[in-house]
């Protein structure tokens, strides 16, 4: 379980986090959502320790981050662009001790992705699926997906989405944002909404469409009153 | 391990633009060497024409020489310029590279480790390419002006001795030479130091840089003023041990400063 | 592992070229031996140093001592800061620190201790004595008449004369300079000054001065008559219609008379291969061999033979004089002390390399 307690964020003088507390079970998927600017990549990105958190702590499992197990998967390639994949496998390989060569290939074969191609040369959409194996094949316990369908193809999400329901994906907790709830509304198990740096509601997808017949987009445009 | 691994990918990502700085360096100084040679030959020839020459060429009037002194300058800028580059390139653009750093899982200090030997490595490579060239470029220097009949005074070891850029790179003990290295580190160190420090508080303040400039500036400053205020009032040996000691402060500084903010402070 | 490639690539190019300057740069492995023959006591504090120099510039020193050689050429920060720590005597650091806050100073030993005079930019001048570990201090200020001028002049040195400490000193510039003596009464905190007449002439240095941190100066007595001294003289040349001041060093050792106030000479010119003064004397060693004693007292001159045969190099350390001669593999220096032998030393180069370096080697103690 990832548990996000009491974190603040402020940059310059705007707060972007206030005081929020959340968890993330291992085998569910969680999602964060919230409009665009609401500080969900700045969560993200504090739980991993790329942006620390003025305030708050978070724990993995009951202990501090350990980044053998949990894997951050950003919105854009964190790779120089002149770099082909093969290069960043490389990479990977040598400094990622859980990086497991097999399942980036199967992850390769599965996204029909071309090694020997440069970053720079790939498209939106195919750069997702490079992010995404490189991240899976770390494999963590815990994955940490940051708007992974912002800008791209129908289908690489659909890829992506067959990929959340594969065996790939068993066992792992998954944390993701995104403003697009749509494409994965039936994956989700868990929701917690931001607005301004605030959490507002936090709920089982499941309880809500069973019991309140909602949808997540439901509950989203009356929180948001879109 | 690791260290190496990393340093091995470090080495790999600046081969290129630092085999365009020697081969600048290599060729700007040859080039000059030709011209010098080219000219004091002439000049020679005409003043043997109108009486005997008591012209006396040694070669430290080559190294003297604008070009060479410029092209030693452009390659210490160089170097300079890279210790920013090394971490701010990484900061740069979409694929900030910092990122994928920062997440893997051994200790951050190794990232550090790794750009701090790639710069030594550097400065070591071109001392050594320097020294090197010139040798050759003395061999040239010698046999040219042999073949012409033009005498030359002085010996490769006083032409270094009395340049001023070249006694510090190539002082005539080893150890001194050592010591001028851990000076070299210590610069490179507090350059790090700046650039981990600003990366850390930009997300702050718009003052970031001059922030830690300022912390930074204190910290080089006050040693440095300590040190003149007790210049007059130690022996030259006592001086030394408190240099040592000013030394060995510095470095530590710079390092925990460094740390600090690499592994608790640092914002991609 | 390609990647690996690379580094060892550059580490190779790192270890050639630091390889080739560690060997150019590599010191001297010449080694010497002093073996001495008699009396070895007089070795057991002294440091012979060996010079050797070519023509094309090559350079190599030697400190030897009963203990064997120490390369002295291309020291580290290190070993010089070693070699300064052993030089300078724990004893004076405490005189000399107080003297090394001033922008100028000069020092002379006397059988009570050393005495320094040193100026504090253009604000005081500070008068010091080291009687064992005891420093006394006495400060003259501007307002003290005549400061100012001592000041703003150059100082050809000090000396000791019924207990007050006198400083020689050029007041002026260019043909008009004066040599003047300025005394110094620490007690009443007065400067008496007085001009010389020395016409063209003037003292540039008063033997026995240190200009530096010199802890083993040699003792001048406090009551002498005659301060040795050196001159220069002034003439004026004419070049091209324009004529100006050209000054000289004078051969000789001359005396500062102090019942008299006039410089005389102490030695004639020329035939002088090195003096030393030394308590109350001051000993010259002429080329033949034989040492001129003054008596700095009286004034009485006398002469004696001291080295038999050819002169070679010669220095003297208080009042003993040594004596280096060349030998196939090294040098023999003998020692003498009012008039007699007291000691002598082999120097021997032991390697092959020291037996390369000994015929353009110098050996002076000092």
């Amino acid at each position: 379980m990832i548990e996000v307690l009491g974190v603040k964020k402020r940059y310059r003088k705007k707060q972007v986090i206030e005081d929020v507390s959340f968890t993330a079970q291992k085998g569910e998927i969680t999602c964060l959502i919230g409009l665009n600017g609401t500080g969900k990549s700045t969560i993200l990105k504090g739980i991993m320790g790329l942006t620390p958190f003025d305030k708050g702590t978070v724990l993995v499992d009951g202990k501090p981050i350990d980044l053998n197990r949990v894997a951050f998967v950003p919105d854009h390639s964190t790779f120089p662009i002149h770099f082909t994949i093969e290069q960043c496998e490389a990479f990977m390989r040598d400094f990622y001790p859980t990086f497991d060569p097999n399942l980036f290939a199967r992850l390769v074969d599965e996204f029909k992705l071309f090694p020997e191609d440069k970053l720079n040369e790939l498209s939106k959409g195919t750069l997702a699926k490079v992010n995404l194996a490189l991240g899976i094949a770390q494999d963590p316990d815990y994955l940490l997906l940051d708007e992974p369908f912002s800008g791209i193809d129908v289908f690489s999400k659909e890829q992506i989405v067959e990929l959340f329901s594969s065996d790939i994906m068993e066992d792992r907790g998954v944390l993701i944002t995104t403003h697009e709830i749509e494409d994965i509304e039936y994956l989700v198990d868990k929701a917690v909404m931001l607005n301004r740096g605030r959490i507002v509601r936090e709920f089982d997808v499941e309880d809500v469409r069973f019991i309140h017949g909602k949808s997540i987009v439901d509950v989203m445009r009356e929180e948001y009153g879109a | 391990m690791n260290l190496l691994k990393l340093l091995g990918w470090e080495v790999e990502r600046m081969t290129k633009p630092y085999l365009i700085l020697i081969t600048l360096l290599v060729v700007t100084q040859f080039t000059w060497l030709g011209v010098f040679l080219w000219s004091e030959t002439n000049m020679y020839e005409e003043i043997r024409r109108t009486g005997t020459p008591d012209y006396v060429l040694t070669f430290g009037n080559y190294i003297g020489g604008v070009p060479f002194i410029l092209s030693i300058g452009v390659a210490v800028a160089a170097m300079l310029l890279y210790s920013f580059w090394i971490w701010y390139r990484d900061f740069q653009g979409r694929g900030t590279f910092m990122m994928r750093l920062l997440l893997m899982p051994q200790q951050r200090m190794l990232v550090f480790g790794a750009k701090l030997a790639t710069m030594m490595l550097m400065v070591l490579g071109l001392l050594s390419v320097q020294w090197i060239a010139l040798k050759l470029q003395y061999i040239a220097f010698t046999g040219w002006f042999d073949s012409q009949m033009i005498p030359v005074s002085g010996t490769f070891e006083q032409a270094i001795r009395f340049d001023g850029a070249l006694s510090v790179m190539y002082p005539a003990s080893f150890v001194n030479f050592l010591i001028h290295q851990v000076l070299i580190v210590l610069v490179i160190l507090y350059i790090f130091a700046f650039v981990l420090m600003e990366r850390s508080l930009w997300q702050r303040t718009l003052w970031a840089p001059i922030l830690a400039m300022l912390i930074l500036g204190t910290l080089i400053l006050v040693p440095v003023l300590t040190f003149y205020f007790l210049e007059n009032r130690l022996f030259m040996d006592e001086l030394m041990l408190l240099i040592l000691l000013g030394l060995i402060g510095w470095m530590t500084a710079a390092i925990w400063i460094a740390r600090r903010y690499l592994t608790k402070k640092l914002s991609v | 592992m390609k990647r690996m490639w690379n580094v060892a690539a550059l580490g190779a190019v790192v270890i050639i070229g630091l390889g080739t300057f560690a060997v150019d740069m590599r010191d001297t492995k010449a080694e010497w031996e002093l073996a001495v023959t008699s009396n070895p006591e007089i070795w057991e504090e002294q440091t012979i140093n060996l010079y050797y120099n070519t023509e094309e510039g090559d350079k190599e020193r030697f400190d030897l001592t009963t203990d064997g050689s120490r390369v002295t050429t291309n020291l580290s920060y290190i070993e010089q800061a070693l070699a300064y720590e052993d030089e300078v005597d724990s004893s004076v650091r405490g005189f000399y620190r107080q003297l090394s806050g001033l922008t100028f100073v000069q020092s002379i030993r006397t059988p009570d201790g050393y005495i320094g005079v040193g100026q504090n930019g253009n604000k005081e001048i500070i008068v010091f004595r080291l009687n064992g570990e005891d420093v006394t201090k006495h400060v003259f200020g501007k307002d003290v008449n005549g400061s100012a001028e001592i000041m703003d002049s150059p100082w050809a040195g000090l000396f000791v004369h019924d207990g007050n400490i006198h400083v020689i000193y050029r007041n002026g510039y260019g043909g008009n300079a004066e040599t003047k003596i300025a005394k110094f009464d620490e007690d009443a905190k007065q400067i008496t000054m007085e001009s010389l007449e020395l016409g063209d002439e003037a003292i540039s240095t008063v033997r026995g001065t240190s200009w530096a941190f010199r802890p083993y100066m040699a003792t001048i007595a406090a009551d002498n008559r005659f301060i040795p001294v050196d001159m220069t003289e002034q003439t004026t040349v004419t070049e091209g219609g324009e004529s100006y001041v050209s000054e000289q060093d004078k051969v000789g050792v001359y005396a500062y008379d102090v019942d008299t106030k006039q410089v005389i000479e102490l030695t004639p010119d020329a035939d002088m291969w090195n003096s030393t003064v030394y308590d109350d004397r001051l000993i010259a060693l002429q080329e033949d061999g034989t040492e001129l004693v003054v008596d700095l007292k009286t004034g009485k001159k006398s002469t004696r033979q001291v080295i038999d045969g050819s002169v070679g190099t010669t220095s003297y350390v208080g009042d003993q004089l040594y004596h280096a001669r060349p030998t196939k593999d090294g040098a023999v220096i003998d020692v003498y002390q009012d008039g007699k032998a007291i000691s002598s030393a082999v120097v021997k180069a032991t390697n092959e390399e020291a037996k390369a370096l000994v015929s353009n080697t110098e050996y002076y103690v000092d």
